[in-house]
């Protein structure tokens, strides 16, 4: 019995080929700077691996401002960043709470930050890592305390030093969601 | 002419006779009638020590390396079973999954070669026994003198054969 399962194991691996991966056509998101399996690309749109005839050029779609903010509550919104000097400013009145963003973008474009600004234009906040999201996509998360009577300046920039994939990628899609947090 | 004739015929007949008498001697000087008291033995003598290490180093080879090719069969198909997909997987291209990438096309090639010189040593090894097959030798026995009965009583019977001297 042991000498038949051996020789099953031995048929089973196929002994003249067979070994070589067969990855179809958007099984995998792409990874870090468009990483791809071998023969497949990034797709920009989808953040999916696919076959080069499938690519089509970047696009964005914006989505809606996001809705003024109160003590308490929460906003979220889409948009793009197109290049690697390009900015997304948000305008949030403070007020005696947490002023908490997350940005999710896909992995596979070039890598996105936050930085929050006070109404003088220091710098308060930077965003750090936090988690993977859904899809291929990644996160980072700032967290500052804010005051009433100073509006916040959040601003959505290619994550420094730039990694634009060589050039191929110099731009990213995002979903933000702020909120102001009191305790 | 005629004469000529007659002196040839009469030749003939002469040579003729005497080839007859000889014939009808009876005593064979060429040892061309199978002697009825010989004995007839094949014998086939075995491979040299170093005919024997020369196969069994062939086939140890062979067994060795379609050992190691399926070792290496295994681990490439471990490696491309881990990262195959048609569908949508869900998981993120990394640089862990071209690490198995990778390892499935490197393992490969090298279970194919390990097979390639696998089989050759096998051949090699058949070649090998088939060239040193010795050969079977008859030796024909033929007795000097009248083979000896030969009776041993034992315990409730007797052993009998029979003994040649050469």
């Amino acid at each position: 019995m042991r000498a038949r399962g051996w020789l099953g194991a031995v048929l089973a691996t196929g002994l003249f080929g067979g070994c070589t991966p067969e990855i179809g056509s958007e099984a995998y998101f792409c990874g870090e700077g468009g990483l791809c399996p071998p023969d497949l690309v990034c797709e920009p749109n989808q953040n999916l691996c696919v076959i080069p005839e499938s690519v089509e050029p970047f696009a964005c779609t914006a989505g809606t401002p996001p809705a003024a903010l109160v003590c308490g509550s929460n906003t979220s919104t889409t948009d793009c960043i197109g290049d690697p000097g390009a900015h997304v400013h948000y305008a949030i009145p403070g007020c005696a709470a947490k002023l908490q963003a997350k940005l999710l973008f896909p992995i596979g474009l070039m890598p996105l930050a936050i930085t929050v600004r006070d109404g003088a234009g220091e710098v308060v906040g930077t965003s750090v890592p936090c988690g993977d999201g859904s899809g291929g996509r990644t996160a980072v998360c700032v967290d500052v305390p804010a005051m009433s009577g100073v509006t916040y300046d959040i601003d959505i920039s290619a994550a420094m030093p730039v990694s634009d994939c060589d050039g191929t990628c110099p731009y990213n899609r995002f979903a933000l969601s702020i909120g102001l947090v009191t305790s | 002419m005629s004469w000529l004739a007659t002196r040839a015929l009469a030749a003939t007949v002469a040579v003729a006779a005497l080839a007859s008498g000889v014939r009808a001697d009876g005593t064979d000087y060429f040892h061309a009638t199978p002697d009825p008291r010989a004995v007839k033995l094949s014998t086939t003598p075995p491979r040299t020590g170093r005919q024997r290490l020369l196969i069994g180093g062939f086939a140890l080879g062979a067994a060795a390396a379609i050992g190691v090719g399926v070792a290496f069969n295994l681990d490439s198909r471990s490696a491309a079973d881990a990262v195959s997909a048609r569908q949508n997987t869900g998981r993120i291209w990394s640089s862990d999954y071209q690490a198995d990438y990778d390892r499935a096309g490197r393992s490969g090639i090298i279970a194919g070669v390990c097979y390639g010189a696998g089989g050759l040593l096998l051949i090699g090894a058949l070649v090998a026994y088939w060239r040193t097959q010795p050969e079977a030798h008859e030796i024909d026995l033929r007795p000097g003198k009248a083979p000896t009965a030969l009776v041993v009583p034992t315990r409730g019977g007797a052993v009998v054969g029979a003994g040649w001297s050469f």
